[in-house]
This record gives C-alpha cells, sequence and structure tokens, in this order.
C-alpha cells in the first residue's frame, strides 16, 4: 500500500473504510436481489417520466388538435384517443398524476400513522383504547371501499384525493408503528433516556422513531403502489382525477371502453403503464422488506 | 386432556365475545361519522335528490317524508330504531327499500364471491405445489412470474381485456341480463365465469406464493424424511405428509382472501354489469343517495368485521399452538 493511501487512512479511516464498504454492501445486495433492481429501475423511470414530463412528451396531453382514433405508429407511437390527443403524451403525464398522488398521500399516511402508533404504542392505556377504535373503523373497510366512501362524503379533486388517500393509509402504518413501539420502549435505551429526564416528544421522536424507521419504510413503500393503484381504481370508476387531467386509471376507462373494439390503443397502453408501475412497487417491496427486516423473509 | 380442551373452548369463546362487542364502538362511531359527515357537505338533499326544477312545495314534502327537519341526533337515532327492525332506511332516489334492494343483490355477489373463491384455489393450490416440487427448475420460474404479473395487473384492467379481446377476436359477448342460476345455470354461469376469474387471478397468485414457501418448509421436516426413507413413494408422500400440512395456512390466507375480493367486486361488478352490492354502492354515491350509502356502510362494516373474526378464529382452530388472549 502506498504511503499516501496510508496517510489518508490515518486521518480519515472512517471516510475511506465507509466509501467502498457500503458500494459494495449495495452491489452485493443487487446481485442477492435481481428482481428488486428491476422493481427500482421501474420506479426511477417513473420519477423520471414524471419529472421530465414537458421534456419527453411529444404534445400538450390536453390538447385536442390531432385527429381521432389514429393508430398506433409514426408521428403518434401510441394513437390517438376518440377527443384527438395523443396517447403517448398522456401516458407520459399521467405519471405525474399518479406519482403525486401516491407519494402526497404516503407522506400524509407514514408521518399520521408514526404519530399514532408512537402516541398509542407509547401511552398505552385509555389514549390507545380510543386511537384504536378510532383505526378500527377505517381498518373495517378493504382500501377501495374506504376511499369510496371518502370521496362519496368529501367529493373528488387532486388535493382531496391525496388527503383522503393519505388518511386511509394512516391505520395501516399505525397499526405496524404501535406495534413496534410496544416492542421498543421495553429497550434499555429508552429507560436510560427516561433515567435522565428526557422529555416524553424527545424520546418518542429523537430516540424511538430512528429506531423504527424500517419498519415505516417497509410498509410505506408497499403503500405507495397501492396508493397509485387505488387512485387509478377510484379514477377508473369515475370518482378520482376529475377530467382533462390525465390519469391512467380514467385514461383506460370510460370512452376507452366504449371504443375499444374501434381503438384499443386507448386503454392498453395505460393499463400496461399502470400494470408495470405496480408490479415495480411489488418487486422493490419485496427485495426491500427482505433487505432490511431477514426475519420477514420467506412470507 | 378434556378438561384442557374445554378449557381452551372457553378461551376461543370469551375472545369471540370480546371481539364482537369491541365491534359496537367501532360501528357507532362509523355510522355517526357518515351520518354527519354527509349532511354537513354542501347541498340540499331534497334539491339533490329532486332536481333543480322542483318546487319549494315538493322538497318540503321530501323533507317532511325523510324527517330531514329534525336536529340530526335525532336523525341518527330514528335511524337505528328502524335498523332494529330490519330497516335499512329508504333510497332518495329510486324511492324503494335499501333492505329489499340488499336482499335483491346480495345473491348476485354471494355467487360472484364463490366462484371467485373456487377459481382462487382451483389456480392457487396446484401452482403452488408444482411450483415447488419443480424448485429453481424453468416450470417454477414461469408459475413464479406468472404470480408475480398475476399480483400486479390491475383488476379492472385484466377484466376490461377479458371483456373485450373476445369481442374482437371472436366477437364474443358475455350475456349482458342478469339470470338466476336457478333459472338457467348455463347462461347464469356464462355471465359470471368472467368476472369470477378476473377477481380470482388477483387472490390466487397471492395462494400460489404462500402455498410454494408453505410446501418448501414441510418437504424439509423430519417426518417428510422419514416417510421417504420408508420407501414411500415420492407422490404418495407429497399428497399425504406434505400436502395435509402444507394446506392448513392456505386456508387461512383464502379466508383472508375473501375481505379483498369482496373490495373488488365493487369494480369488477360495474365492468362487467352484474347487479351486485358493489355496483348498488357506486350507484349509490354517483347519485349522492345518502340514506342508501349510510344503509350500505353499516352492512358493510358488519360483513367485513365479522369476516376479519371468522379469519382469526380460524388460525387457531386450524393450528392448536395458537393461543388467544
Amino acid at each position: 500500500m502506498s504511503a499516501i493511501n496510508e496517510s489518508v487512512a490515518i486521518i480519515a479511516p472512517q471516510v475511506v473504510r465507509r466509501g467502498p464498504s457500503r458500494k459494495r454492501k449495495l452491489a452485493r445486495i443487487a446481485r442477492q436481489q435481481p428482481l428488486g433492481v428491476f422493481g427500482l429501475v421501474i420506479i426511477v423511470l417513473l420519477i423520471v417520466a414524471a419529472t421530465f414530463a414537458p421534456l419527453i412528451a411529444p404534445y400538450d396531453p390536453t390538447s385536442i388538435e390531432f385527429s381521432s382514433f389514429q393508430s398506433p405508429g409514426g408521428s403518434h407511437l401510441f394513437g390517438t384517443d376518440d377527443k384527438g390527443r395523443d396517447v403517448l403524451s398522456r401516458v407520459i403525464y399521467g405519471s405525474r398524476t399518479s406519482l403525486q398522488v401516491g407519494i402526497i398521500a404516503t407522506l400524509i399516511g407514514a408521518v399520521g400513522g408514526a404519530v399514532v402508533g408512537l402516541v398509542s404504542g407509547y401511552f398505552g392505556g385509555l389514549v390507545d383504547i380510543l386511537v384504536q377504535r378510532l383505526m378500527d373503523a377505517l381498518l373495517a373497510f378493504p382500501f377501495l371501499i374506504l376511499a369510496l366512501i371518502m370521496v362519496a362524503i368529501f367529493g373528488n379533486s387532486i388535493p382531496k384525493l391525496m388527503a383522503l388517500l393519505g388518511t386511509a393509509i394512516i391505520p395501516s402504518i399505525g397499526r405496524v408503528m404501535r406495534g413496534v413501539v410496544l416492542a421498543e420502549k421495553e429497550k434499555l435505551y429508552v429507560e436510560a433516556a427516561r433515567s435522565i429526564g428526557v422529555s416524553v416528544p424527545r424520546i418518542m421522536f429523537r430516540h424511538i422513531l430512528p429506531n423504527v424507521a424500517a419498519a415505516i419504510i417497509i410498509v410505506a413503500t408497499s403503500l405507495l403502489g397501492t396508493a397509485i393503484l387505488v387512485e387509478a381504481s377510484l379514477s377508473f370508476l369515475g370518482f378520482g382525477t376529475p377530467p382533462p387531467t390525465p390519469s391512467w386509471g380514467a385514461d383506460l376507462s370510460g370512452n376507452a371502453r366504449v371504443f375499444f373494439v374501434h381503438a384499443p390503443w386507448m386503454a392498453i397502453f395505460p393499463g400496461i403503464a399502470l400494470s408495470l408501475v405496480v408490479l415495480g412497487f411489488n418487486l422493490f417491496g419485496d427485495a426491500l422488506r427482505d433487505v432490511l427486516d431477514p426475519r420477514l423473509r420467506n412470507r | 386432556m378434556e378438561s384442557h380442551y374445554f378449557q381452551e373452548n372457553l378461551h376461543v369463546r370469551t375472545y369471540a365475545i370480546r371481539r364482537l362487542l369491541l365491534m359496537v364502538p367501532v360501528i357507532i362511531l362509523v355510522t355517526i361519522a357518515v351520518s354527519s359527515l354527509m349532511r354537513i357537505v354542501p347541498g340540499d338533499p331534497a334539491t339533490l335528490a329532486l332536481g333543480q326544477e322542483a318546487t319549494e312545495a315538493d322538497r318540503e314534502r321530501f323533507r317532511e317524508e325523510y324527517h330531514l327537519n329534525d336536529p340530526l341526533p335525532v336523525q341518527y337515532i330514528r335511524w337505528w330504531g328502524d335498523v332494529f327492525r330490519g330497516d335499512l332506511g329508504k333510497s332518495v332516489v329510486q324511492r324503494t327499500s335499501v333492505s329489499d334492494e340488499l336482499k335483491q343483490r346480495l345473491p348476485n355477489t354471494l355467487e360472484l364471491l364463490v366462484l371467485s373463491v373456487f377459481f382462487t384455489a382451483l389456480i392457487g393450490i396446484p401452482f403452488g405445489v408444482i411450483s415447488a416440487i419443480k424448485q429453481n427448475t424453468f416450470l417454477d420460474y414461469f408459475l413464479r412470474s406468472f404470480s408475480i404479473a398475476g399480483l400486479s395487473i390491475p383488476n379492472f384492467w385484466l377484466g376490461t381485456l377479458l371483456l373485450m379481446l373476445p369481442a374482437i377476436w371472436w366477437d364474443y359477448f358475455p350475456p349482458i341480463s342478469n339470470v338466476s342460476f336457478w333459472d338457467d345455470p348455463l347462461a347464469n354461469l356464462e355471465k359470471y365465469y368472467l368476472p369470477s376469474l378476473t377477481l380470482a387471478i388477483g387472490s390466487s397468485a397471492t395462494v400460489m406464493r404462500l402455498m410454494r414457501s408453505s410446501v418448501l418448509e414441510i418437504m424439509r421436516e423430519d417426518y417428510v424424511r422419514t416417510a421417504r426413507s420408508k420407501g414411500i413413494a415420492e407422490r404418495v408422500v407429497i399428497v399425504r405428509h406434505v400436502l395435509k400440512n402444507a394446506l392448513i395456512p392456505v386456508v387461512t390466507i383464502i379466508g383472508l382472501q375473501v375481505a379483498a375480493l369482496v373490495g373488488g367486486s365493487v369494480i369488477i361488478e360495474q365492468i362487467f354489469n352484474v347487479p351486485g352490492i358493489g355496483l348498488f354502492l357506486l350507484n349509490s354515491i354517483f347519485a349522492r343517495d345518502y340514506p342508501s350509502i349510510q344503509g350500505l356502510v353499516l352492512f358493510l362494516a358488519v360483513i367485513f368485521m365479522l369476516i376479519n373474526l371468522l379469519v382469526d378464529l380460524s388460525y387457531g382452530f386450524l393450528d392448536p399452538r395458537i393461543r388467544y388472549s
């Protein structure tokens, strides 16, 4: 080993040691989880498409300047729809709607669920009982039906969808959090913190939260995929993203079904995009669970 | 031995009773939330139901008919009084009884569910077993890819394709009208097999996955090795020793899938025009028919909570090591 390398290692041993080993660790994980990597690639593609939609999309997704029902190929790779809009541009912009609604809803659910789980698990007693009944009320219904009932009450617009889907996610994360917190709060470091007089909120958010973050990340990743799917389902049923905003669920419903025999590409391309994204989140979520929480492997 | 069994039985009963009692506050919470929130949102229910052209007198008569002039708590308590008499309210759009509508539609949704569970088991169990026995062969990879795909394809897209592609390729359309199974079984099944199959694909993928790992786990057990070493034919070992035990967790998962299937049936009933509970819910939401929504929410909440309870109880029934506390 050369002298320079040695001196670097002495000055900054952590930097030198950590850099390559973390990279190697990631590479090993990637080799063990090829499907997870594939899922991650799909998710990255989704994020790229959503972020750079105006640069990637050939046309304005709401522009109706083209002739209707052009089959795929030529200047319209995915064809045009009944109103003369470019399907490829709508699919690309649709990724924006999906990702925006999915991410914001999941963030609301993760933050709400973390708070609910921490409070319920840490305090226990009456607070726990009351909070859990509230969560039971939300968990009484499958996700889609809960979302439908909420939309029936509050109506639908994109911000409302984010808030409603986020609320619907809270109990799923809250329940996992509560279980983890129950186990965590008995550990020595919490007792140590308590004995030197650390305040309760600080124990919850600075001591316990970082230790249970893995659980939140695992659940949130799979719920992000679910949120995207439920947004699409609601839009498919006509209770989701209002037109003319491009949304995969809405685009493959309505007139796409009426004219399916005539112009199947209207329904097929948004459907493929949606299936790929759900597949990506499923594969990545599975891999993440294997890596972060080996106890759950093969379940 | 017998007294222990009795005690265990008692535990299960206490557990079930406690769970049933816990359902009461949840149901009260859900119904209060729905009934009050539905009325807080803007829009006069009378105008919504009768349209803009209705006169003030019509609207007033409507309000009288539905007791809308009473304070909300009075309306809520009156509603529970009706519910205990078996009356879930009256639709403001169809002007029909919600309970009658439910009774009429329930068999259709039930048939959809029964057929879906049948297809789920029919596809999921054998594919899972084959995948496990042929572990790490091409067939295993193929079946596992099929399972991942089945989990990822949104059921409404799959349903649209299953309905539309045969129409393009073979000019085939499933019947639109709904015929009772008892009147014409063939025509009835022709309407229901496609929606059931659509619903079953996703859940069969889950079942297949679990069946595979369950079989793999049990094939490593000592008693399976013993059975093999006794010289019993592999086929017999698989069927008699492995399958019997591997099925236990799978049965529970199929039960869990029922709740998911009911959730999915909403969207599938809409695609295939099955006049069931799900389509009723959608139509009610679309028309903002709040008495129907309120009745349906109560009905669905009770159903889902009972399914969840049954699933939790079945864990202990299938696996005696599980204790309820």
